[in-house]
């Protein structure tokens, strides 16, 4: 499509524009030259144009990129700057978890302090020395029963080899007594068979022959009174047990663990309070 | 984009930006502020931007800088700074000639005075300009050739006037 006089205004502006090929130029002129009254309208839109100002942009400093600029540290110098915090062992444990734990490990210090107990008090019956109850048939009189009389008390070897660091459990002048027990059933009427368990006795201590002569005593009394009672015919004599009776109210009930020493007492006192503490909390939840 | 080319870049194109931004908003110191701010983005982005076309991403974020700007503002008429500014300028041959016609450039809307600049001033073609501008190439060629018809008809009706 060839510049004519319809759409030569198209090609003025695009000529003024510079977006016309090198022979859509030569057209445009060779029209100008061929049709001057167009010549005005051409001059009119350059006229138009704008000529380009000097302007300068004195700030340039400021835009520059120095190489100061863009200085860096070395990665050596940054590895002495960095900085690791201590790592912090954190539990995930609730305050219920840390209660139940604690509370067990009270309950498991109370049980040790109570088998320390238990050993302490027990542990003259439990030694090596063998315990022989002597078996006393009691008999009514009139009876063709014959009554066996303790002659002589049970003389025990205490051979206790227990050693507690602290604690000296052999202890050469203690006796335990044990009580015997009649069984109810026996009446007036029923001989009785007592298996009687005897004063033991040990025979280290020195002054073991006042407690000889104490059970002596005992024993003899005891009989008096078994046949001073009227006892009925009975036709067989009833056998009844005695029961040992362990003396635990000691006043030492110090427990130790390892080389500490706790005072038993105030320990358990402690562990009450603890666990009424527990129990209050409970209740306040 | 190494250090070398940029500060090249900065030689070449910051007067022809400053220039373009300044004939368009008409104040110095926000034209100073949007061309920084176009040098700027050009410095980030120096990785990306091919030294061939770092005239061509200026001007498209100083033009859209101003654009923001613009709109900000709500105002493109010449200021004051503006009027000191174009004293400063040194026009070619008629100065009477050139202050009418850039009375007549303000009365254009900002997309045909952006297009009369780019054109006149930095030579784009109508690609390049509607690269810039975000415009189709046919939209960049109607928009300009109303402007010229524009401008061309204030011309001749000041000029008539005159005789």
């Amino acid at each position: 499509m060839s510049i004519n006089k319809t759409n030569y205004e198209n090609y003025f502006l695009l000529y003024i524009d510079q977006e016309l090929s090198a022979s859509d130029q030569a057209a445009v002129e060779n029209f100008v030259q061929e049709n001057p009254e167009y010549a005005n309208e051409l001059a009119s839109l350059q006229k138009a144009k704008i000529v380009p100002d000097t302007i300068i942009y004195t700030n340039k400093a400021f835009l520059y990129r120095l190489p100061e600029m863009e200085a860096s540290l070395s990665q050596d110098f940054k590895n002495k700057l960095y900085k690791q915090s201590s790592t912090i062992l954190q539990t995930n444990f609730n305050y219920t978890i840390k209660a139940a734990l604690l509370s067990v490990a009270a309950l498991f210090i109370i049980f040790l302090g109570y088998q320390f107990n238990q050993v302490g008090s027990t542990a003259s019956l439990t030694s090596p020395t063998s315990i022989m109850a002597k078996t006393i048939e009691i008999t009514a009189p009139g009876t063709n029963h014959s009554i066996e009389k303790l002659d002589q008390p049970i003389i025990v070897q205490a051979k206790n080899e227990f050693k507690h660091p602290k604690k000296n459990f052999n202890q050469t002048n203690e006796t335990v007594y044990q009580s015997v027990n009649i069984n109810p059933i026996a009446t007036n009427e029923n001989p009785v068979l007592i298996k009687n368990d005897l004063p033991i006795v040990l025979e280290n201590a020195p002054q073991n022959q006042n407690n000889i002569s104490s059970i002596n005593e005992t024993t003899s009394a005891q009989n008096e009174i078994a046949t001073r009672e009227p006892l009925a015919e009975a036709p067989s004599p009833i056998e009844s047990k005695g029961y040992k009776v362990v003396d635990t109210d000691e006043a030492d009930r110090t427990i130790y663990i390892a080389n500490f020493e706790i005072d038993g007492a105030s320990f358990r006192g402690l562990s009450r309070k603890f666990n009424a503490l527990f129990k209050r909390n409970k209740l306040e939840k | 984009m190494r250090d070398i080319e940029f500060n090249n870049c900065v030689d070449e194109h910051a007067d022809g930006v400053y220039r373009f931004i300044l004939k368009n908003i008409g104040h110095v110191e926000d034209a100073q502020d949007i061309v920084q701010t176009a040098f700027e983005k050009l410095w980030v982005n120096r990785n990306k931007v091919e030294s061939l076309k770092a005239k061509s991403y200026l001007f498209t974020v100083a033009y859209h800088q101003m654009i923001d700007h613009i709109r900000k503002e709500k105002k493109a008429t010449i200021t004051d700074s503006y009027e000191e500014a174009s004293a400063k300028a040194t026009y070619q041959k008629d100065p009477e000639l050139k202050q009418i016609l850039l009375a007549a450039i303000n009365e254009l809307n900002p997309t045909q005075k952006s297009l009369v600049l780019l054109k006149d001033y930095e030579g784009y073609s109508y690609q390049e300009i509607g690269e810039i501008m975000n415009l189709s190439e046919s939209q960049v060629k109607v928009y300009l050739h109303r402007a010229r018809i524009f401008l061309k008809e204030k011309l001749v009706h000041l000029e008539k006037v005159a005789n």
